[in-house]
């Protein structure tokens, strides 16, 4: 008995250090944002002192130097409007394919599961291209190739759902009346709310995360934050490293309170995304 | 019977209006499809197929420049995998590597976690839970800048660790091969939550009763490992190792943003190799023939995997 008491406590310590190890780039982003931008780079693993610190100067500065308040606008337009239009678009086209059966939306089914896994860098030049000829590259633009790349595993998630919902109430729907529309968001909508909650959070947290894409196509002109920081860097490593640690704390924020929030759906739709993938 | 015989009417009746509604309905049910089928096809499909054309040309900055892109067969092809030396070669095998050694401690360090935090009795469950999961929330790019700070030679963590223990620094992202070290460390701390968290999953849908049998039996601890969690945990951890083996292969911002390939080229893997061919040397259809080859490889994994998935559900273990 006492042999494992030491056991368990040997684990806590273990469990304790890795704890540590998984906090410590969050922690460290935020002791170096509230330090001068000289004593960062010279010691950037203590705490700040009376010597070190800086007050919120960092955040005020970092504020101005990239114009974050606008990037997070855009950030928050273009990863709400994706998403919206990602569940709306996805969860229709999954519905219309798993109950409609016939060789074309057979077909489209394995288009979708096809687009799933063909790997970004694959499309990345010509869908470039693609998107400047019908002017896509804007952030209204970002909207529609965003609902491209996550159609693949959206549409999938949704039908491996519809599949499981009984075709009676779609049914008794059509009798008592309802149009195919009416069917679909008073009816179908509604019972597809958990899948349709997972597919919006792992989306979410892609979108808002993206770096790739947004510099691809909107990057000049119209940034998201985490070109916003990026653009911190400045040419040849001139890199103001207060502003950037400040900036990186706000960019975080967001996320952790929204992955707080959603935790727990963030984890079955992994978990499902993954059994599914 | 009159009334078994109503119902097999009613629902006689609800199959016909139902087969009528739904012809209907496909008129203008089209619209359900049309704008996520229009979206995959513009920004998928039709650049695939764009790009499997460009890799049989020899379209570049320069050629595009003096207008002499022509046809150029297997050409690309060829430089790519043409000679035992091909520099895209060499990346590709380094992609192996890469994958092989990530994904490895990727399952086995999950697992390990998750049968540890799976403990009956263990306090602050829901704590660790969370922290082990939060690296994958935060933006790869924070995550990346950060590592490249410990990783700094004189002011970095693993430095400035290693001198209050007495050893000599190491220069951590300045040697090839120590670089790639590196880079590895790196992405195995970014990728083994995922496993833990899809582990922990499957471990609770495991029912006790299983474990008090064994116990019952006198079955030790490995017992009970190797012949009912790890057999019981296969169905979800092996379509999860196929998708970490894919997102590991085709992993581009650790890589990109800690070592951006270097030094001279030593931690570069396909992605990021792709990426500098065609954004530092504009090379677009080498760039593509290199997509092709990529895009067939991970082809072949997803079948594989769709495979074995299938051969397990017909094993009926779900």
């Amino acid at each position: 008995m006492k042999g494992s008491k030491l056991k368990v406590n040997l684990i806590l310590m273990v469990l304790l250090i890795l704890a540590i190890a998984f906090l410590a780039p969050i922690l460290i982003v935020l002791m170096n944002s509230f330090k001068g931008k000289f004593f960062i780079s010279d010691t950037p693993f203590l705490l700040p002192n009376s010597k070190t610190f800086a007050g919120l100067s960092n955040y005020v500065n970092g504020l101005i130097k990239t114009g974050f308040i606008q990037a997070f606008g855009w950030s928050l337009f273009i990863t709400v409007s994706s998403v919206v239009v990602i569940v709306l678009f996805t969860s229709m086209t999954a519905w219309y394919i798993t109950r409609v059966k016939s060789k074309l939306t057979k077909s489209i089914y394995y288009l979708f599961a096809f687009s799933m896994i063909v790997p970004f860098q694959m499309v990345m030049f010509t869908m470039t291209k693609v998107a400047n000829v019908l002017h896509l590259d804007n952030p209204f633009g970002i909207i529609i190739i965003y609902l491209g790349f996550a159609a693949g595993l959206s549409v999938f998630m949704f039908a491996g759902f519809v599949k499981s919902i009984p075709l009676e109430i779609e049914e008794a729907a059509v009798i008592d009346g309802c149009s195919p529309i009416q069917t679909f968001f008073m009816v179908v909508f509604p019972i597809l709310k958990p899948t349709a909650i997972t597919v919006a959070i792992l989306n979410t947290m892609w979108i808002w995360n993206d770096y790739l894409l947004p510099y691809l196509l909107i990057g000049n002109e119209y940034k998201t934050i985490p070109i916003a920081i990026q653009y911190l860097r400045g040419g040849y490593g001139s890199i103001d490293m207060g502003a950037m640690m400040a900036m990186l704390v706000l960019a975080i924020i967001p996320i952790i309170v929204f992955y707080f929030t959603c935790q727990k759906y963030i984890i079955k739709g992994v978990i499902a995304g993954a059994i599914k993938g | 019977m009159n009334i078994q015989k109503a119902a097999t009417e009613t629902s006689i009746v609800v199959r016909k209006t139902s087969l009528l509604n739904r012809i209907r309905k496909n008129k203008i049910a089209y619209l359900y499809i049309t704008p996520a089928l229009l979206v995959v096809f513009l920004i998928s499909l039709f650049p695939i197929i764009y790009g499997i054309g460009l890799s049989f040309y020899n379209m570049n900055l320069y050629t595009m420049g003096s207008g002499t892109v022509k046809f150029v067969g297997l050409n690309n092809y060829i430089k790519a995998l043409g000679s035992l030396d091909a520099e895209f070669l060499i990346v590709l095998l380094r992609t192996f590597l890469w994958t092989v050694i990530n994904v490895f401690f990727h399952v086995t360090l999950g697992l390990i976690i998750a049968l540890v935090l799976n403990r009956p009795g263990l306090r602050f469950k829901k704590f660790y839970r969370t922290i082990i999961i939060l690296p994958w929330a935060v933006p790869q790019f924070v995550t990346a800048l950060v590592w490249k700070m410990m990783y700094n030679n004189q002011f970095g963590f693993f430095n400035l660790f290693l001198k209050t223990i007495g050893l000599p620094p190491v220069n951590w992202l300045g040697n090839g091969k120590i670089a790639f070290i590196s880079v590895i460390i790196t992405n195995i701390w970014l990728g083994f939550p995922f496993m833990t968290m899809v582990a922990t999953g499957a471990l609770q849908s495991i029912s006790r009763e299983y474990y008090e049998a064994a116990e019952m039996d006198g079955a030790s601890f490995f017992q009970k490992l190797f012949s009912i969690t790890l057999p019981l945990l296969k169905p979800a951890m092996l379509p999860a190792t196929i998708l970490g083996t894919i997102w590991t292969f085709t992993n581009f911002n650790v890589i990109y943003l800690i070592t951006g390939g270097g030094p001279n080229k030593a931690t570069e893997i396909v992605s990021t190799y792709q990426f500098n061919v065609l954004t530092r040397q504009n090379a677009y259809s080498l760039a593509a023939a290199y997509s092709v080859i990529v895009s067939i490889i991970l082809i072949i994994i997803t079948l594989i995997n769709m495979k074995v998935t299938k051969a397990l559900s017909q094993e009926g273990v779900e």
